[in-house]
């Protein structure tokens, strides 16, 4: 699933593992979002979501529009 | 009045970057209390078995040891076999925790599968018969295959 982490994390100004120690996951698992190597569950989603005070389909893309 | 009690974390919140650095941390002490409490376990079988056998190289049957210190060392490995990676799972995140999850179930399902493959070779006279150590050398190195594929696929 692409997404828009890193571009976020970048506008901060913060490192993977500022990031990740906000949310409360390990570095390793910031990175892995980041590339798309693992999709994130809802409740981490929310997380991410408030944490840059943005929607959870302003930030995530699955790829699959029906507008 | 519970408010108004001051912590250490609520007088200098932690940036994320230390958040970072104390799970680390945490997760060198687990691996390290893991460690030692093998390597402890190790020592005293080794130390104490009066019969000449190997646990580790799967001679089992041939070890003997006190009935009370065996009671000590069957507790000692239920708490680094089955609680230690118990408590472990509710450390770690959901991405490591998929990822062990994929571990385990490769140890699992090797374990289940293992046996009654094992007993068909062994009646067909392809193999000696199933063994106790052979079956969980097999579930154990399951489990860590799956896991490095989990952790390292592409």
């Amino acid at each position: 699933m692409k997404n828009r982490l890193k571009v976020l994390r970048a506008e901060r100004d913060w490192s993977q593992a500022e990031l990740a120690g906000r949310l409360d996951v390990s570095r390793q698992a910031v990175n892995a979002i980041e590339t798309g190597k693992h999709d994130p569950s809802l409740p981490l989603a929310f997380r991410i979501a408030r944490l840059f005070g943005q929607r959870i389909e302003d930030i995530f893309d699955d790829g699959d529009h029906h507008d | 009045m519970m408010e108004t009690i001051m912590t250490s974390d609520q007088a200098a919140p932690l940036s994320g970057e230390e958040r970072t650095r104390r799970r680390r941390r945490r997760q060198w002490m687990y691996f390290g209390v893991a460690v030692i409490l093998g390597a402890a376990l190790g020592a005293l079988v080794s130390a104490y078995d009066s019969g000449g056998g190997d646990l580790f190289l799967g001679d089992y049957t041939s070890l003997r040891l006190d009935p009370a210190l065996s009671l000590v060392l069957a507790a000692g490995f239920l708490l680094g076999f089955v609680f230690l990676p118990l408590w472990g799972f509710t450390q770690i995140d959901e991405m490591q925790r998929e990822q062990n999850m994929i571990g385990f179930t490769g140890g699992c399902v090797a374990v289940l599968g293992c046996f009654p493959i094992w007993a068909m070779l062994h009646a067909g006279g392809h193999a000696g018969p199933p063994d106790a150590f052979g079956v969980f050398a097999v579930g154990f190195s399951a489990m860590a295959i799956s896991f490095f594929y989990a952790k390292f696929r592409p």
